[in-house]
């Protein structure tokens, strides 16, 4: 979903790059042996795309996003060219209903077997027809323990007046509004416009106090002192508490979202086995605990699990024991309306 | 003597390392009508300017009514000039424009439009008070950016070359409109013009520049009369200047020999700074040449007769210009005459033999001769 | 790729409007080139008219037109009718980030005038030799990107930025980093950094217009120099303080970097809601109608330019 030092800089080379890909379709041919792979940015290990370069002689032109919703607009808008995405699971109703991906054909993929049954028969995708899960997270709290007088252990404590002007919030609909909600104590996919004005009411207390709202400069942030606690994905603050002992992590005792990123095939691409191949390669044990380890997010790869540093298998902040994990849900799955009221709920805490 | 309006003494100002102005040092009375002429670039306007307070001289003072202004700023004096574009602000309506100098004075709107009306009146646009400046003609506009200069009262009118930008016609009418404004106001103007005819016409008296200094200043029949240069001579109407050289010099008269050729005995004139034996410029206008197409019977006295060729004949219409040779030397001299000549040319005139009748004391003595 | 059959169906109308009458717009856009219409003059808008018509008129209109669809699932275009969004965009709820925006808007005008008119004063009347370099070093924000001079503003005003660092750090003046960065100054600050330029330039060329001998004229009829700056140079330089804040208000208006990178949750602005609308929200019918009050607005304002500026040649004004 996200990772660490996902600095805007990188957005500068988007800007640049969208086009990339689309570019080199054109003018390569479809002869030429190749994968265009739209991902998150810092989102996957250094060595595993040279490592499948060397061994199957394909080339990948990676092209990254920092902001989901981005990456959505430019498929929507028809940007053409990308072979595979990683995309969020909320995202994925969105992208079959607008016949954005084709079905995965399973028997091609060797290793899909791999997957740890737990997310072999997600909601957002039953039977995985048309994704492959990639990573997954949680979104919680991440804080400096140098400047916090105690460490945080709920929502509300990014509602405390102590912190203003100290706090940081992801600047993600689903997030903000799921966390408001569920620090409220509402239903966490609500949908009566009482709730979600609460929501907003909530939210706009928070606001007095937020720095800024920010997906992907806060952890910089964070280590420098400038914020002392941010609403955070878990492997941003972990990744980035590996250099500075001083970052920690925790999920709210409310409860929290997690969420899974899938692999998933762009519709009528043009290199679709070579696509196939490389989501094949991810799937085994080695390279799917090769891209966990390094970007300190947990992998769904059930096979990758005892490859795991030690570190990261243990850390309950990445695998959640059982008493956290009931308090874990996914992102909640919501109808078009609801969607809608939620963005304009969010709309409107951003206008005031 | 009452202490003069205007004093400059001995300004000087350069642009760079032009010298433009070289000592002018000069006196204006109240009511006096002083023209500044000359060739462009002579240093006329430079004065205006620095008399305005638009330039700084490098050297001298100016003294406004006996005070000394050299260093104040134009609209600490009490002069307003008429510029030579007029300058009048675009933004602004006709009684607008005339009315700047009174509202910067915080005069009070019902004094200021009495006044504004006045002085349109006197240069009769009375009406196109609220007119805009894009709206009315050049002689229209020449007048507003009169009456915007006069409407302060000014003791001094500085005006650079106001007419400059009119047709003929219109510029002929406007000197005397002028003057004739001068005269009722009783006001001091400095008017700059590179125009002879209009200097000659206006002034009380003229100063000529010549490259940055005064080279004469007079009344205008004085300067036309008894020219002190050949550059004068010939700047202020139209001059025949000849060599000739000072045979012999008497307390009464001076013995010239014209072109080593022929000799007169002319008056001796009050200044001269030539001696005996010196070869000396002299000047003979063109209207002081009689010609005649048949050798005169018996010289009147005082008369000189010269046989010449004739070269050319120029219609003017009021008067006819002829160009003739008297000389061995082969000197052109150009002789005007208002009589009817065409008969006595016979068509083709050239070669034609005629005599010049030349009254010695209008022979002028100018400087010595460079050679 | 994931265009819906809408969107197809959308390109339809849009093509057959480069053959359309010429309309109201093509009148403003002749009235601002100005001039003699001939044959030959149309020849030689021609080109740029074509370019207009193909980029900016043919997505203004989509954009209009997408304005009165409705948000299906998932941020699909529904092609049915509606003014919802512009009901939705009127409501007080979007009062707030209007007035902020006009008045961002507003507040960088104001300063760009305030900074830019002593510097086209002195660019008119002082500095002849050198004006051709200073004019380059005024537009030298031009010739990075914009997202780069918005990095180099972070780097320098950020918490552990060069400002602070030399303050706190290297000269002790400060015992802890100021807050530049996510603060409404900043912002503006931000603002005036990119359209200072928009404001010069206009001021410069109605300044440098003003004749020395109006200024002449002023003094000789007793005008001191702030009495002929009021009365003679301001007046005759105001189509070009029209012009200047003209050219700075509207691209303000619109503008979402510089409150993206160097704001904060207090200062988002119309361009970050509009630009959200079509990324986040996914709300382009909504994204729309804000798009086209942002342009209503920015018409509005050339309109008036137009006719302050028609007042001023009628009055004569150079």
């Amino acid at each position: 979903m996200s990772a660490v030092t996902r600095r805007d800089f990188i957005r500068l080379a988007l800007l640049a790059g969208a086009f990339g890909p689309a570019w080199a379709a054109c003018s390569r041919g479809p002869r030429k042996r190749q994968v265009n792979f739209f991902n998150w940015s810092n989102y996957i290990a250094e060595e595993t795309l040279p490592g499948f370069e060397k061994e199957t002689g394909i080339t990948v032109n990676y092209d990254m996003y920092s902001d989901e919703e981005e990456m959505f607009s430019k498929l929507k808008a028809g940007v053409q060219g990308y072979d595979l995405i990683v995309a969020t699971d909320y995202m994925i109703p969105r992208l079959k209903t607008l016949s954005a991906i084709d079905p995965i054909p399973h028997d091609l993929l060797k290793n899909l077997g791999n997957i740890d049954p737990k997310f072999q028969n997600p909601d957002f995708d039953p039977g995985l027809q048309f994704t492959v899960p990639y990573l997954w997270g949680s979104t919680g709290i991440g804080y400096n323990k140098s400047k916090m007088p105690k460490p945080p252990s709920s929502w509300k404590d990014l509602w405390d007046e102590r912190y203003a002007g100290k706090i940081s919030a992801l600047d993600n609909t689903r997030d903000d509004i799921g966390c408001a909600l569920v620090m409220l104590g509402l239903p966490a996919d609500a949908k009566e416009p009482a709730q979600l004005e609460a929501a907003r009411d909530a939210l706009l207390k928070q606001k007095k106090l937020v720095k800024h709202y920010s997906s992907s400069t806060y952890i910089d942030e964070l280590v420098s002192g400038e914020i002392w606690l941010a609403q955070a994905w878990s492997g941003d603050v972990l990744q980035a508490s590996r250099d500075n002992k001083q970052l920690d992590y925790v999920i709210p005792k409310e409860g929290s979202f997690i969420w899974v990123d899938s692999l998933c095939l762009i519709r009528g691409a043009d290199h679709r086995e070579e696509s196939l191949q490389l989501i094949d390669y991810i799937l085994r044990p080695e390279v799917g605990a090769q891209i966990a380890n390094a970007k300190r997010f947990a992998s769904p790869n059930g096979a990758a699990t005892k490859l795991l540093d030690a570190s990261l298998r243990q850390d309950p902040r990445v695998y959640p024991p059982p008493d956290i994990a009931k308090r874990l849900r996914f992102y909640p799955p919501l109808d078009p309306d609801t969607e809608e009221l939620w963005n304009r709920t969010w709309q409107e805490v951003k206008v005031m | 003597m009452p202490e003069p309006l205007l004093r400059l003494e001995s300004i000087s100002k350069s642009f760079g390392s032009t010298p433009i102005l070289k000592g002018i040092s000069l006196e204006v009375q109240a009511g006096e009508f002083l023209t500044l002429l000359g060739p462009s670039g002579c240093g006329k306007t430079t004065t205006l300017r620095v008399i305005g307070g638009f330039e700084h001289p490098d050297d001298g003072r100016v003294f406004l009514a006996g005070a000394e202004v050299t260093d104040l700023p134009p609209y600490r004096r009490d002069v307003h000039t008429v510029f030579q574009n007029y300058a009048l602000f675009p933004h602004l309506n006709v009684a607008e424009n005339v009315a700047f100098g009174l509202v910067l004075r915080g005069m009070p709107k019902g004094a200021a439009d009495v006044r504004v009306r006045e002085a349109l009146a006197l240069v009769k646009l009375s009406g196109f008070e609220s007119r805009r400046i894009s709206q009315i003609s050049g002689g229209q506009q020449q007048r507003v950016a009169l009456a915007r200069a006069l409407v302060g009262r000014p003791s001094l009118l500085l005006l650079d070359e106001p007419l400059g930008a009119l047709d003929l016609k219109l510029r002929k009418a406007m000197q005397l409109e002028l003057k004739a404004i001068q005269r009722k106001l009783g006001l001091a103007f400095i008017y700059v013009t590179h125009d002879q005819e209009e200097a000659l016409t206006m002034s009380d008296r003229i100063a000529v520049f010549n490259h940055g200094v005064i080279e004469q200043l007079g009344a205008p029949k004085d300067i036309y009369e008894h020219p002190r240069s050949s550059f004068v001579a010939d700047f202020i109407g139209a001059a025949n200047i000849l060599d000739a050289k000072l045979t012999r010099l008497t307390d009464t008269e001076a013995v010239l020999l014209l072109e080593n050729e022929v000799e007169l005995r002319v008056p001796r004139p009050k200044t001269l700074d030539a001696a005996e034996g010196e070869t000396v410029r002299v000047a003979l206008r063109p209207e002081r040449i009689e010609v005649l197409f048949s050798q005169a019977s018996a010289s009147a006295s005082g008369l000189t007769h010269l046989p010449a060729l004739l070269r050319e004949a120029v219609y003017l219409g009021s008067a006819t210009q002829i160009f003739l040779e008297p000389f061995k030397t082969g000197k052109t001299l150009v002789a005007t005459t208002m009589d009817p000549v065409e008969k006595q040319l016979n068509g083709n005139a050239s070669g034609q033999r005629v005599w010049l009748e030349i009254r010695p004391s209008d022979i002028r003595i100018l400087e010595r001769s460079a050679a | 790729m994931a265009r819906s059959e809408g969107d197809v169906a959308a390109l339809g109308p849009t093509e057959s409007l480069s053959r359309r009458e010429p309309g109201p717009f093509d009148r403003l856009l002749s009235s601002v080139l100005r001039g003699e219409r001939t044959w030959a003059s149309h020849l030689l808008v021609a080109p740029t008219s074509a370019w207009l018509v193909v980029f900016l008129l043919a997505p203004i209109l989509l954009i209009l037109i997408m304005s009165f669809t409705a948000r299906g699932p998932y941020g699909m275009l529904l092609w049915r009718f509606t003014t919802a969004n512009y009901v939705r965009a009127l409501t007080p709820a979007y009062l707030p980030i209007l007035l902020r925006s006009l008045g961002y808007a507003g507040a960088t005008t104001a300063l760009c005038l305030l900074l830019g008119y002593p510097f086209a004063y002195a660019l008119s009347f002082y500095f002849e030799e050198r004006r051709g370099m200073l004019i380059i070093l005024l537009m030298l924000p031009f010739w990075t990107s914009c997202l780069v001079a918005i990095y180099s503003w972070i780097i320098v005003l950020g918490r552990e930025g060069l400002v602070n660092e030399l303050l706190v750090h290297r000269f002790g003046l400060l015992s802890a980093p100021i807050q530049f960065l996510n603060r409404p100054a900043t912002v503006i600050g931000g603002l005036v950094y990119f359209y200072l330029p928009f404001m010069v330039l206009p001021l410069y060329g109605s300044l440098e217009k003003v004749p020395h001998s109006y200024i002449e004229a002023a003094k000789d009829l007793g005008a001191n120099p702030f009495q002929t700056f009021w009365r003679v140079t301001w007046p005759l330089s105001l189509p070009g303080v029209y012009a200047g804040s003209i050219l700075t208000f509207i691209p303000c208006v619109g503008d979402f970097l510089t409150a993206e990178f160097l704001g904060g949750p207090r200062t988002y602005l119309l361009g970050n809601l509009i630009q959200n609308q079509f990324q986040m929200a996914q709300d382009w019918p909504f994204g729309s109608a804000m798009a086209m009050i942002l342009v209503a607005l920015l018409a509005g304002g050339l309109l008036l330019y137009q006719r302050l500026e028609r007042q001023g040649v009628e009055a004569g004004r150079v």
